[in-house]
């Protein structure tokens, strides 16, 4: 074993103050069975540097009875409980347990505190040097759903952190769970679950870049699940039925704000804000709302009409739309302070940089470009274009001057092709539509006659980036290149345009960008908040909308004084069911793509790609893994103490064991990092209840269960008046099984109905492609363990 | 913080022995370890180093108990025996070697599991001297014995309870 300190524990407040102030570096020891084979393993990422021996602490070891209650200290062995006379002969489900677990050897080192908190039992977390980070480790991953699930859980699975999707989507959106909707057949739900994070999914999933397919697990098996299909068709949903989606607010507030930029930071915000009560009203300086969305993104890839839609549910929630008012000119920033309890600063990056070129004034800004063609100007385009940048909006200028009839395009970009910010498939799509692309290129000047545009004259560029990844570009000089143009256009990078604030209003600026609480969105000035790209530069649409949702929770509390804040408007999901998914999911699909027109057919008017239908997103859903641990707990004490109604105390509270066992990463409990199990408390057992314990496991020796049943039965003469039973080994947590418990209530035991019981014990089950069996060996065993406790 | 203790006292077969953390041994050594590498007595085996075989099993305070998965700190002030301790003349010790019965072969033939079977088998019938052949079964459920002798295993250990019933 790789080094550690090791101190003895005096007593568990001790050992608890220790592992407090060692928090993520220690861990405690007590039989030491489960723990150091875990260390010779070297099974987590991270070792631990000392170790808290339990063993020390005295007075730990001791099994009371009183009237109502047996008493268990946390240190006593297993082998002690086995052999005390009383719990034999009162709680044979609990001796019997004990007798089941590993080896004789092991029952004598090991105690009831260490055997309820080991670590989960699969081999993929367990193997040595931890080859699988799996995702009950902080992982991604969850190996044993796709691979060897022999031993694995036949009841579903438990998220344990953020699946890999949610946890990159810069929203956070819930995928997994409105997925899960989609695949019960509940779109409303589903349009609730996502509109908790994102208002305005008919954008999203339409002009999303969409990082959570990137990060799919899907891909380890076959293809990422289509989350932008799915979410377009769930946005196109939520527009179709606005009026039950976004409702205007039940209360008011009687609070107002103002939003300044309607781009999707300022309609995020404004959504979020109005759904809490709160009066709104949005301020643009252009006639449509939408910012970006409305006028540099091309209607082929985003239509006027869903951000139009998706606007009037927002003024029927009863947000006000101030627009062509511009702000610094028709109305002083201050005068809005006092108008209003809050601002919101949303007014994006229009300003667009002037790099210095020579003959620049006689280039043209491709966001106007953009702006000029969307408000339906008509652009006359030369015969051959140059466009300057290598990013989205450089793609979507060059592709909207082709589209226009320009004759040769030319896109000419300082990074390589491998560094250019624009995504893959937008560069794909530029080659395709019949566009140059000249990566490595820096514009040097340009050619003119006469004071009009000939060419322009590049020059190599060699790299973009220094050392610290900061923008630095190297030109060789040398290298030379004239490109014949009539027209340039610019997309070289736009920047906030603050000129509407008087300067002598005092909001703190670094480099062009407002500076702000990155959890708040809150500026240095009391009730102004900021957020979108007027804050981090040129982002994603899904950015600014995550800063908009941040900026209203922040401006609510703020409004509210932090009374009845909504921190989080996420309506509580059920953590304690069970993941289920469907089976077809570990069948090899592909991905429904979503149908594109050929290029011959693109225009600047109609989309691109088309939406899939219902039936194509429902197949989508049924792709989701629905991302969760199937490893299971697997201690024999477990659904014992479940089944007779213990109470663990710990150095901090008291749980009931069906409250102690719980799924964390690497942990199979409730407990806190420095909370310790003091004692069990089992309530007394009536005269006439009866209890049994059964384990299944391939051979003695060591060896967990690959299920166990532990049954207590209150019986009244005859019959049955109340039943637990526990499976335990099945799922992530030891399960109750209720429809048979409430089966066998008011009827007399027998075969027929113990084998009742047994069949409804497995009713639900999802068996993985290896651990089928498993249900046939509960089944029996369940009926054996019912007719074995009378 | 320091470690609780810097010295700590093993009585192994009868002696007390001192041991110094840092000089004689690590918190991370396990007990196997000691008794094997610094102590010289081999007798024990680590085969699985996971307390799945038995191999290791050592009697400490009286309990057969597997010493590859005890620390060496932790077993401070602790009594311990290992197979050293037993003579020829043990009463388990001779049973094992004894064992030869048609039907049920022989206790051992590699003899590499045979340390730790007699171990268990030590404190076992300590506990329980007048064992039936299923209590004794369970008992030695946590040993592995790769050349498959159990029943002759099972029939050694009977052979010594007798044995020790008869000596007393």
């Amino acid at each position: 074993m790789k080094s550690f300190e090791h101190i003895n524990a005096k007593s568990l407040e001790e050992a608890a103050c220790i592992l407090e102030q060692n928090k993520g570096k220690a861990r405690p020891i007590a039989g030491g069975t489960d723990l150091l084979g875990t260390l010779k393993d070297k099974i987590h990422f991270e070792y631990p540097e000392l170790l808290v021996n339990l063993k020390t602490v005295e007075g730990l070891a001791y099994i009371k009875n009183d009237e109502n209650t047996l008493k268990i200290g946390a240190l006593t062995r297993l082998s002690d409980i086995q052999k005390n006379q009383s719990i034999r002969e009162k709680y044979p489900v609990l001796a019997e347990a004990a007798r089941a677990v590993a080896s004789p050897q092991i029952q004598k080192m090991a105690t009831i505190g260490g055997n309820i908190c080991q670590e989960p039992r699969c081999w993929y977390y367990r193997n040595a040097e931890n080859t699988f980070h799996c995702t009950r480790k902080g992982g991604k991953y969850c190996n044993a759903l796709t691979g060897e699930n022999q031993f694995h859980s036949v009841f579903g699975a438990v998220r344990v952190l953020n699946p890999p999707c949610s946890a990159s989507c810069p929203g956070g959106i819930d995928i997994p769970s409105y997925i899960h909707e989609i695949r019960k057949g509940d779109l409303n739900e589903a349009a609730k679950i996502l509109l908790e994070s994102n208002p305005m999914p008919a954008i999203t999933g339409r002009v999303c870049p969409h990082y959570c397919e990137q990060e799919c697990n899907r891909w380890e098996f076959d293809e990422a699940v289509s989350i932008r299909g799915i979410e377009r068709f769930m946005g196109d949903y939520v527009l179709e039925h606005a009026e039950d989606m976004i409702r205007p607010p039940e209360r008011e507030s009687s609070k107002s704000v103002a939003v300044i930029g309607s781009g999707p930071a300022g309609l995020s915000a404004a959504y979020y804000l109005r759904q809490a009560g709160h009066s709104v009203t949005v301020f643009d300086r252009m006639d449509e709302p939408g910012g970006m969305l409305t006028y540099a993104i091309p209607s082929s890839r985003l239509p006027k009409d869903i951000v139009k839609g998706f606007v009037h549910s927002l003024q029927n929630m009863g947000i006000v739309f101030k627009l062509k008012d511009n702000v610094g000119k028709d109305v002083s920033i201050e005068n809005l302070t006092r108008q209003f309890d809050s601002i919101f600063l949303a007014s994006g990056a229009w300003g667009v940089p002037s790099i210095g070129l020579d003959g620049e004034e006689l280039t043209r800004s491709g966001l106007e470009f953009l702006t000029n063609v969307k408000q339906g100007v008509k652009e006359v385009l030369g015969n051959k274009v140059v466009v300057i940048g290598g990013g989205n909006v450089a793609v979507d200028v060059a592709i909207t001057a082709k589209r226009l009839g320009a004759g040769d395009v030319t896109l000419a970009c300082l990074e390589c092709r491998e560094e250019m910010p624009a995504l893959e498939w937008e560069i794909e799509q530029t080659v395709e539509e019949g566009i140059a692309v000249m990566p490595s290129w820096g514009p040097f000047r340009v050619l003119e006659s006469d004071g009009k545009v000939k060419g322009i004259e590049l020059v190599r560029c060699t790299s973009v980036f220094d050392g610290n990844g900061c923008f630095d570009p190297t030109l060789d000089m040398s290298v030379r290149k004239t490109c014949e143009a009539d027209q340039i256009i610019m997309a070289v990078g736009q920047r906030p345009d603050l000129s509407f604030m008087d300067p002598e209003f005092a909001l703190d600026i670094d480099r062009g960008l407002i500076i702000i609480d990155e959890k708040t969105q809150q500026t240095n000035m009391p009730g102004i908040f900021a957020g979108g790209d007027v804050t981090s530069g040129p982002a994603t649409v899904i950015e600014s909308i995550a800063a908009g949702k941040r900026a209203a929770d922040a401006i609510d509390g703020y409004l509210l004084k932090g009374e009845t804040a909504r921190s989080d408007q996420r309506r509580p999901r059920n953590t304690d069911t069970l993941l289920t998914f469907n089976l077809d999911y570990l069948k090899e699909t592909r991905r429904v793509e979503m149908p594109e027109l050929p290029p011959s057919e693109r225009s600047i008017t109609a989309e691109d790609v088309l939406g899939l239908n219902k039936e194509a997103i429902e197949n989508e859903a049924n792709r989701c893994f629905n991302c969760g641990c199937v490893a299971v707990n697997a201690s024999d004490m477990a659904p014992a103490l479940i089944a007779l109604d213990a109470k663990i105390k710990t150095t901090q509270r008291e749980l009931s064991a069906e409250e102690f066992f719980s799924v964390g990463p690497m942990t199979t409990t409730a407990l806190e990092s420095n909370e310790l199990v003091r004692e069990i408390e089992i309530p007394v057992q009536k005269p006439n209840e009866r209890s049994a314990f059964l384990k299944f496991r391939i051979r003695k020796s060591i060896d967990f269960p690959i299920m166990n049943v532990a049954v207590a039965l209150d019986m009244n003469t005859k019959t049955i008046s109340g039943a637990r039973i526990v499976l335990g080994a099945l799922a992530p947590v030891p399960l109750r099984v209720k429809p048979a418990e409430n089966f066998l209530k008011g009827k007399e035991l027998n075969a027929e109905t113990a084998e009742s019981a047994a069949e409804l014990a497995v009713r639900g089950v999802i068996a993985l492609h290896k651990n089928a069996y498993k249900i046939q060996v509960t089944k029996a065993l369940v009926k054996r363990a019912l007719l074995s406790a009378v | 913080m320091e470690n609780s203790t810097d010295r700590i006292r093993i009585k192994i077969n009868g002696t007390w022995h001192d041991f110094e953390l840092g000089r004689d041994i690590r918190p991370a050594d396990t007990l196997a370890y000691l008794l094997k590498e610094k102590m010289g007595l081999t007798g024990l085996k680590v085969a699985c180093d996971q307390g799945a075989c038995g191999a290791c099993t050592i009697i400490m305070d009286g309990e057969a108990v597997l010493s590859c998965m005890t620390l060496a700190v932790e077993a401070d002030g602790h009594d311990i025996v290992t197979i050293e301790d037993l003579g020829e003349k043990d009463p388990v010790v001779e049973s094992f070697a004894e064992q030869c019965e048609p039907g049920y072969g022989t206790a051992m033939q590699c003899g590499f599991c045979t340390p730790g079977f007699v171990m268990t088998a030590k404190a076992f019938l300590d506990e329980n001297p007048n064992p039936t052949l299923k209590e004794v079964k369970e008992a030695l459920a946590g040993n592995l014995c790769r050349c498959g002798c159990y029943a002759a295993i099972a029939q050694a250990v009977l052979r010594a309870a007798k044995k020790m019933r008869d000596s007393e």
